[in-house]
């Protein structure tokens, strides 16, 4: 067990076209939490877990593992435990013997080995496989074997990358639950990478968004929800993404700027000159609501999700269109007039660099 | 209509293989009938009856026996030591980064196409610099010098296949470079292992150039030469049957070795180390 402390961790592949993959990550996480690490593709997720794990040099700053700098030590020094996305079990070896490979380096005695190997497979109901070759199991016994393969050596920190992308929907459903419930047994710091936004909210005690090599918000997964630090975060968090709506700000009162009759309205906030202003999809109403805007709109896109309907629609407000949920059981037509509230508590506001602006405490959202 | 023209087909096909297996047999079975044949001087396309006589003499007359072992001993250190070279070797050439990675293993693929005989006084030198003239050793060492290029080759390009991961999976688990290539590359490369090695054991077998070379007592000679060495009762005659009968004497093993092995370089090891 053990807490992490990063400082100004930095990464810069060397070679023809140098990248810096990483840049100045600062974080500290908890020991015993659950931390995710979400962005978008190429944001340097994998990096910065690989350069946890030891298997990436780490150009600049200190990495520490409780109050160890542990920036020159070999993985196996660490301490840590790792769940690939491609499995890496080793092809010639039997789920037992992949399972008791690190035990067998660390040259533990046979029987310490098969004891902890047993247990493992009993948390993980692999007991009836131990004799099986890794191309006789399924994509997520598989799984279950790899996570076997890092938990069996009880490490300080478990890392995941993108460990179940390779699964079908409802067997992710399956080993996230899975692996949430490992966590709440064994209590070790993990840290867990992933794009799937509904991975990170559902499992994360902390969630990082990470961009282009920076970490754009550090947070609980309703904060992150709720408050967003940014444009960046408030579009990539939340599915379908957040509507945005460019606005000329004078005090609490805002205006949108593309629209042909502008018509301020006010929102819970204080600011000046040109801002966004974000509300998302399940956050607007079709019904009238004392203090929310009116916005008259057509629909264009009609998206049937069954439990909920997206609706995209053209208005005055904003050149791309504006997306809605409502409740699944409407079927509202193409080409149909529809007014939208925008309910004032619901909106965010971020300034012209995307930073968001603090929300005044009128009333607060439920 | 239909069954007749299927009838043709099958009786062309069983024609052509036929002919193929008449064509590639046809020079084994001369070889076979020869060596049990009576004779000395001619070949045998039907042995009347299977005589053992020219078996019995290849052993007598020279130390043939001996030559085996030599031919063994030499085959053997040969695959032993170019494989593990070429594993080392490869396993730095396909995994770890350093310069004038990709210019080495052209290098290597440069060298490998050089012919035997362009070598020859070159590797003569060497031999006497190094006082191996006439022992086995110039032959390990030879032999090993021309099967090393090939063997790193195919062993790099196998072992660029295997998935990162798999090796990340191996160093985080503790394992240092040696027991990565000895516990993990190893067994996942064993076909591939196999394949270059029976390679390098069959170069080395049949090779003649060095061998009659470097070589120069009877006793010390491997079997492609000691063949060769056979000699008849006049110096005008060719001793086809004492010949043929040590051909197929040291074929046989290479032939078992290739059975024994077939399943393995078969044998797809990789497949389920990834996600399949
Ligand atoms: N060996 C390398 N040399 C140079 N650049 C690299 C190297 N490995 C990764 N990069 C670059 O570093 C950036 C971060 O890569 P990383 O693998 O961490 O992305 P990621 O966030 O894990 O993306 P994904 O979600 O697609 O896995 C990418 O832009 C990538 O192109
Ligand atoms: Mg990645």
């Amino acid at each position: 067990m053990s807490s992490i402390e990063f400082v100004k961790l930095d990464k810069v592949y060397k070679g023809l076209n140098s990248f810096h993959a990483v840049k100045g990550v600062d974080l500290s996480i908890n020991d015993g939490e659950f931390v995710v690490f979400v962005g978008p593709s190429g944001c340097g997720k994998s990096t910065l877990l690989r350069m946890i794990a030891g298997l990436e040099d780490i150009s600049g700053g200190d990495l520490y593992f409780g109050k160890t700098r542990v920036n020159a030590m070999a993985p196996k020094e660490r301490g840590i435990g790792m769940v690939f996305q491609s499995y890496a079990l080793y092809p010639h070896m039997s789920v037992y013997d992949n399972m008791a490979f690190g035990l067998t380096l660390e040259k533990k005695s046979s029987q310490t080995i098969d004891q902890k190997v047993r247990e493992v497979a009993g948390i993980l109901q692999l007991e009836h496989l131990l004799e099986r070759k890794p191309k006789e199991l399924s994509g997520g016994q598989r799984q279950r074997v790899a996570i076997g393969r890092a938990i069996v050596r009880q490490p300080n920190v478990f890392l995941f990358d993108e460990p179940l992308s390779n699964l079908d929907a409802s067997l992710r459903v399956q080993m996230r639950i899975e692996i949430t419930k490992l966590h709440q047994k064994l209590k070790t710091t993990s840290i867990y990478v992933t794009h799937d936004q509904i991975e990170a909210m559902t499992m994360a005690d902390k969630i990082v968004v990470l961009n282009q090599g920076q970490i754009m918000q550090v947070g609980s997964p309703l904060e992150i929800y709720n408050n967003p630090a940014n444009t960046f975060v408030a579009g990539f968090m939340g599915s379908p993404t957040m509507n945005f709506v460019q606005v000329n700000a004078q005090g609490s009162q805002m205006t949108p700027t593309p629209c042909d009759n502008p018509r301020s309205f006010e929102v819970p906030f204080q600011h000046q000159g040109p801002a966004t202003l974000g509300i998302r999809p399940e956050h607007i109403e079709l019904s009238p609501l004392p203090g929310a805007l009116a916005v008259e709109c057509q629909i264009s896109v009609v998206e049937h999700l069954g439990n909920e309907t997206m609706l995209y629609l053209t208005s005055e407000l904003c050149e791309q269109p504006l997306v809605v949920a409502v409740a699944g059981e409407k079927s509202p037509q193409i080409g149909e007039d529809l007014t939208i509230y925008l309910p004032a508590e619901r909106c965010h506001l971020f300034d012209a660099n995307g930073e968001a602006v603090t929300r005044l405490e009128t009333s607060k959202p439920n | 209509m239909k069954t007749l023209k299927l009838l043709t087909g099958r009786a062309l096909f069983a024609l052509a293989v036929l002919a193929l297996l008449l064509y590639t047999i046809f020079p084994f079975y001369i070889a076979v009938a020869t060596s049990f044949g009576a004779g000395t001087g001619e070949h045998v396309y039907t042995p009347a009856y299977f005589d053992l006589r020219n078996y019995l003499s290849v052993f007598k007359e020279q130390p043939f026996f001996h030559n085996i072992l030599n031919s063994a001993l030499v085959s053997f250190a040969t695959v032993a030591i170019s494989l593990l070279i070429a594993v080392t070797a490869s396993y730095a050439l396909a995994r770890v980064h350093f310069r004038g990675r990709t210019l080495l293993l052209l290098t290597v693929l440069g060298v490998s196409m050089f012919p035997q005989v362009a070598v020859l006084s070159g590797m003569f030198e060497l031999i006497r610099m190094l006082g191996l003239y006439n022992s086995l050793g110039s032959l390990i060492l030879s032999y090993t010098v021309f099967s090393l290029p090939f063997s790193v080759w195919i062993l790099t390009t196998f072992m660029r296949g295997i998935p990162k991961d798999l090796e990340e999976a191996a160093i985080v688990d503790g394992a240092t470079p040696w027991q990565i290539i000895t516990r993990i590359f190893m067994p996942v490369l064993w076909p591939a292992l196999v394949t270059t090695g029976l390679l390098a054991f069959i170069g080395a077998w049949n090779e003649f150039m060095f061998a009659i070379t470097f070589i120069l007592s009877n006793e010390n000679r491997t079997v492609p030469v000691a063949i060769s060495m056979i000699s008849g009762d006049s110096q005008y005659e060719l001793p086809w049957g004492p010949v043929m009968a040590a051909s197929v004497v040291v074929t046989v093993p290479l032939i078992a070795l290739v059975l024994i092995f077939q399943r393995k370089i078969v044998e797809g090891l990789t497949a389920g180390a990834v996600k399949g």
